[in-house]
């Protein structure tokens, strides 16, 4: 489904992926981990298209097209789908507003009607109610004074009404309780499918918990250096980054 | 994208910019009393108009044009301007719709506004004004059963002379400034509406401006008077064919709420704006102003799209105790357009309110200035404002000016002034994006975020037809 | 005396030729006060006769501040009550007045007046360069930060005829120089007779740092029209506090001009006419490069007939992104014939800065007063309390904790 092949990013003319690659196939859960500045967040923005991230080499193919010669919101059309770490407030819009516009432009490039304001309606108040939102915050304005989490569980709200090809959730965990943490999981799993995938940024293993990966992939300075099955997080928990620094120096 | 690139979505042609070709009688360019003298003449006007109209003029001559506003454009030369210009076939006074001329019908047709009772929006009665001239009142008997007035201002003349006499200059004096000045000398015509004591206006009232002409001036009058706990909504719009000159429209608005009266009076600004170089456009400098009594309130709202240069400030007198003001203001401008508008709030009263929302967004080269006059006087006792004034900016650019007066003569007022600024930032379009919504859209969407406060205030079918407009002035502004 | 004059001869022209005229009340500048009163008076006049020499210093002693003192009396330096000697004794700094400078530093001053002040935008401004008899350059030089606070005095005094004073003030920071500077104006009879027309210029090279304190403390029909000037250049830190009370007519320019990125600035200022007096502060921040930052707060408390007036401006030039600038003014009015008038005003041109003003005039909150008096304190004393807190909020936070505290009893006393 998505295939990143030896890919370097500069970010300010500084070199920040140097050699990433990364193969993910239908139905599978990868989480990439790492120290801070690894370029984790950056693998994400880089894949949905964000201005700023030159690509120097390398390259990212997916479900057969050349991703990094899309256009972002085509990239989001055909199916990859970002949950941000730092959810932007639109002020004056609506979410449902916003989604609405968001669903027909994903329809419409499969070729579908728009759905009509009852069915949206409805399937928008069923994610709300998924993710444990008040039906109330579909009137707000996108993430117009919502809370951090109320930010977060926002976001998988949107991914389960977009229903993404390749969902990457950056750092989704970041300033989650444990309550919050558990919504935002119930609501991944529940999407989980043999066709679906996701991409698990994250620096704490404590997500990995209620999110089974199928695979870790561990970052330390814009390289895969380490990847492995679930009991890599867990030894990570334990021995730190430190460990895997050391061990690959 | 990048915020660079913005800029150049913003960009569609004038939809309402054709010309409707249909033979006028124009007077020639030139202003004197003889102009004066004629105009009047041709509408029949007793002589107390006449004298009214040449006193403006003598105030007039000795007067200077506003320089302070933030807003640069040649000097106008008032001799080049023609003062009254009136398709031929509006000569013989139609009796019914059936006697216009199709042209005529076809050209508000064209712009979305029928005229034809039982093709019109419901419940809204139009005064359609072509050039100097009032084409068709629509719904005149059925309002008329209801005891509400409203006619063009030349019938009113005629018909209710008192009511004019009365009321006409009693909000917006001759020499109040110069446009005015100029405006009471040579107005052609406007709508004119009476609500009677006690009567809510049974649908809302409009008026549809359209210059055809070239090189003449509009001038219109208009003048609200909602007697005693009455209540009238009043909604106009207005536009003009593309021209590469710059063409003239200074328009007097008076508005007198009497006591517990209420006016709501909206407006849809989309006067021809000039071209992508700053070619052409109207000059539309215009003074409109209400009275309001005691419990009486007066709301404004504006949407104004076009014009090459604006200049005008909708403002209340909070003359009675207890009652309101209101200004609603969404101003866009893009390309060369320059705005310079904003509200006067005088409170005279006691427990006198006001609240000024204006949304200002700049894109291109053009700017948009805010300039508002809160005022509390002395017998103001317990008297509140509060305004708030948003810039939205696109593009490197543009200019997006707040000047806010704030005089306060009465420690039991309060008043509160905020003013933010902000643009279309790379995160909300990339959030947009990253779910599949086009940027055009996005910014779309954006903006009429940032207008939502003001787009609630409009009658429901102005409020989309304000939301279409900013998608239409905005486009090419995103790339 | 004839020196001093020298400095500027070619810098006043317009008034040589007689063509300065007071603004008047057209000029949008001057749309809220006006200064025809000086028509009438004799503001021109230079002061005459001798000029006191006793003067008790605990009247300007800013009491656990330590700092060199320059002590004028009606315009001149009483150099007994000074440490002129001291201040330029010390590591890195020139001090020195404009008619003591020798040829070298006359040469310097020449080029360095007038770098910081637009004239043709400020008539009083150009009306000091005419009339000033005195001025007081300080330089500190490249990297050296002075512990030691500047406290330039300028006291007046009552005197048989109407007079006019223009003190002067350079101050021209290398880079990464640190210093404090306090202006400090005092009237020292009753009865005023004095018409001041102060101008003040900071020049802040790269990375260098100003706290600039000026108090405005004259009193009785004690006239003051003073501009302060500030250029920033890259990485620059201006902090400005200014506090004004009593005089019949009061009215500050301060101006700050961004010359160089990412400099910062901070302007905060306190006005509390009372009477029939009238205090005006107009302030304009020139952003005119990119990431250069600015904070104005300024609060005032209008009462009896008093007046004030504040107009800030915030000016975003097009080659000016990444530009913060805010402002909030404050005004309580207190009396039936007081008035506030009060524009802040935004003129933006690029899209990609953070700018946001407020102003509100009120009164007392009325709750809060409610609240006083029902822990049993008197309305009298509930009011005061309140007044005190709404100012003390600027106080507070001043670098100097000898300055906040010679400034909180000087707020409590006004408000008793």
């Amino acid at each position: 489904m998505l295939s990143i092949n030896n890919l370097h990013v500069n970010v300010e003319e500084k070199p920040i992926l140097k050699g990433l690659s990364l193969e993910v196939k239908p139905g599978e859960v990868h989480a990439i981990m790492g120290p801070n500045g690894s370029g984790k967040s950056t693998t994400g923005h880089v894949l949905t298209g964000r201005e700023g991230y030159d690509v120097t080499s390398g390259g990212v193919s997916f479900l057969g097209k050349d991703l990094l010669a899309l256009p972002i919101e085509e990239r989001a059309r055909e199916g990859l789908f970002l949950a941000f770490q730092y959810p932007v407030e639109i002020p004056g819009v609506s979410n449902m507003e916003f989604l609405k516009a968001s669903v027909d432009a994903l329809r419409s490039h499969q070729g579908l009607d728009s759905l009509d304001a009852v069915t949206f309606m409805k399937k928008a108040r069923e994610a709300c109610k998924a993710v444990k939102l008040d039906q109330a915050f579909l009137k707000r304005g996108v993430n117009e004074g919502f809370s951090g989490g109320e930010k977060k569980r926002n976001e998988i709200m949107q991914m389960m009404l977009l229903q993404p090809k390749l969902a990457i959730l950056d750092e989704t965990d970041s300033g989650l309780d444990i309550d919050a943490l558990q919504v935002v999981a119930e609501g991944v799993n529940s999407l989980r499918s043999d066709d679906r995938a996701f991409i698990v940024i994250t620096h704490y293993q404590r997500l990995l918990n209620y999110i089974e990966p199928d695979f870790v992939h561990v970052l330390v300075d814009g390289k895969v250096v380490k990847s492995g099955d679930r009991t890599l997080a867990l030894e990570l928990e334990e021995k730190g980054y430190g460990w895997i620094e050391s061990e690959v120096a | 994208m990048s915020q660079d690139e913005i800029g150049k979505l913003i960009q569609q042609d004038y939809s309402a910019g054709f010309v409707t070709e249909i033979e006028a009688e124009t007077l020639p360019p030139g202003l004197n009393e003889e102009v004066i003298t004629y105009i009047s003449k041709k509408k029949n006007e007793p002589e107390w108009m006449l004298q009214w109209r040449l006193k403006a003029f003598a105030a007039w001559k000795e007067m200077h044009e506003p320089e302070w506003a933030h807003v640069k454009y040649p000097k106008i030369n008032f001799q080049d301007i023609s003062y009254y210009s009136a398709p031929k076939s509006l000569e013989d006074k139609p009796k019914s719709l059936d006697e216009v001329d199709p042209e005529l019908i076809d050209t508000y047709n064209k712009l979305g506004i029928p005229l034809h009772e039982q093709e019109v929006l419901a419940g809204v009665a139009v005064d359609a004004v072509f050039d100097s001239v009032s084409v068709a009142t629509t719904f005149r008997e059925k309002l008329k059963e209801a005891g509400v007035i409203f006619c063009s201002i030349s019938e009113a003349v005629h018909e209710y002379p008192e009511l004019v006499q009365k009321y006409l200059g009693s909000v917006v004096p001759q020499k109040d400034n110069f446009y005015a000045a100029l405006n009471s000398a040579v107005f052609s015509d406007g709508s004119f509406v009476y609500i009677p004591k006690g009567v809510r206006s049974p649908m809302e009232l409009s008026t549809y401006f359209r210059i055809n002409e070239s090189k003449t001036g509009q001038f219109e009058r208009t003048l609200i008077i909602a007697d005693e706990g009455s209540y009238v909504s009043y909604l106009e719009g207005c536009t003009a064919p593309m021209r590469d000159e710059n063409q003239l429209h200074a328009a007097v608005v008076e508005l007198v709420a009497l006591d517990n009266a209420q006016i709501k009076y909206s407006t849809v600004q989309n006067w021809y704006p000039g071209d992508k170089e700053g070619k052409g456009g109207i000059y539309n400098f215009v003074t409109k102003r209400g009275v309001a009594n005691k419990n009486a309130r007066i709301s404004w709202t504006q949407v104004e799209t076009g014009s090459a240069v604006t200049w005008k400030y909708p403002s209340c007198i909070l003359k009675g105790d207890n009652s309101v003001g209101e200004f609603y203001s969404v101003a866009l401008t893009n390309n060369f357009q320059q705005a310079d508008t904003g509200t006067k709030m005088i409170h005279l009263g006691k427990n006198t309110k006001s609240t000024i929302i204006s949304k200002g967004i700049s894109a291109g080269k053009s700017s948009n200035a805010y300039r508002g006059l809160v005022r509390m006087n002395p017998r103001a006792e317990g008297a509140r404002n509060f305004t708030q004034c948003d810039s939205l900016l696109i593009g490197s650019s543009c200019g997006a000016h707040t000047f806010p007066y704030i005089e306060s003569k009465n420690p039991s007022a309060i008043i509160e002034h905020e003013a933010t600024t902000s643009k279309v930032s790379d995160e909300q379009l990339h959030l947009c994006l990253q779910r599949g919504i086009d940027a055009e859209k996005a910014v779309s969407m954006i903006v009429n975020g940032f207008c939502k406060e003001v787009f609630k205030e409009l009658p429901m079918e102005f409020a989309v037809e304000a939301g279409k407009l900013l998608e239409v002035s905005l486009e090419g502004a995103v790339g | 005396m004839g020196q001093t004059q020298n400095l500027f001869t070619c810098k006043a022209n317009s008034i040589c030729d007689g063509n300065w005229r007071l603004p008047t009340r057209k000029n949008e500048s001057w749309r809220y006060t006006s200064v025809q009163l000086l028509e009438k008076a004799n503001y021109l006049a230079q002061p005459f006769g001798p000029t006191r020499e006793s003067v008790e210093p605990s009247i300007y002693t800013i009491p656990k501040l330590d700092a060199f003192q320059l002590v004028f009396v009606d315009g001149q330096l009483n150099a007994a009550l000074s440490q002129l000697t001291q201040l330029n004794n010390e590591k890195g700094v020139i001090a020195s007045l404009f008619s003591e400078a020798n040829k070298n530093l006359q040469q310097i001053i020449r080029s360095a007046v007038n770098s910081c002040v637009d004239l043709s935008k400020h008539p009083f401004a150009l009306l000091n360069n005419n009339q000033t008899q005195e001025g007081v350059y300080v330089a500190i030089e490249k990297g050296v930060r002075l512990e030691k606070p500047i406290q330039v005095v300028n006291l007046t005094t009552e005197r048989e005829s109407e007079y006019g004073v223009a003190p002067r003030l350079f101050v021209d920071l290398a880079k990464h120089a640190e210093a404090t500077i306090i202006e400090h104006f005092l009237s020292i009879d009753e009865e005023q007779n004095a018409f001041v027309n102060g101008l003040t210029e900071l020049q802040l090279a790269e990375g260098s740092r100003l706290n600039y304190y000026r108090l405005n403390f004259e009193d009785g029909a004690s006239r003051h029209i003073a501009g302060v000037h500030a250029n920033l250049e890259d990485s620059a830190y201006l902090n400005c506090f200014c506090m004004s009370l009593g005089g019949s007519l009061k009215r500050f320019d301060v101006n700050t001009n961004f010359n160089g990125a990412a400099a910062h600035c901070e302007l905060n200022g306190i006005y509390l006419p009372r009477g029939n007096q009238h205090i005006d502060f107009h302030t304009c921040v020139e952003h005119a490069v990119p990431r250069c930052s600015s904070e104005q707060n300024f609060r005032g408390i209008v009462a009896d007939s008093a007046r004030a007036v504040f107009n800030g401006r915030i000016h975003i030039h097009e080659k000016a992104p990444h530009t913060s600038a805010h402002m909030n003014n404050r005004n309580l009015l207190t009396s039936n014939k007081a008035e506030v008038d009060t524009k802040p005003e935004l003129e933006i041109y690029t899209d990609d800065v953070q700018c946001s003003h407020g102003a509100t005039v009120a009164q007392l909150d009325s709750e809060a007063i409610a609240y006083l008096q029902s822990r049993g304190i008197e309305l009298s004393q509930a009011r005061r309390m309140l007044s005190f807190g709404f100012i003390n909020q600027l106080i507070e936070n001043l670098d100097h904790q000898a300055m906040t505290e010679y400034l909180r009893p000087v707020t409590t006393e006004f408000f008793k």
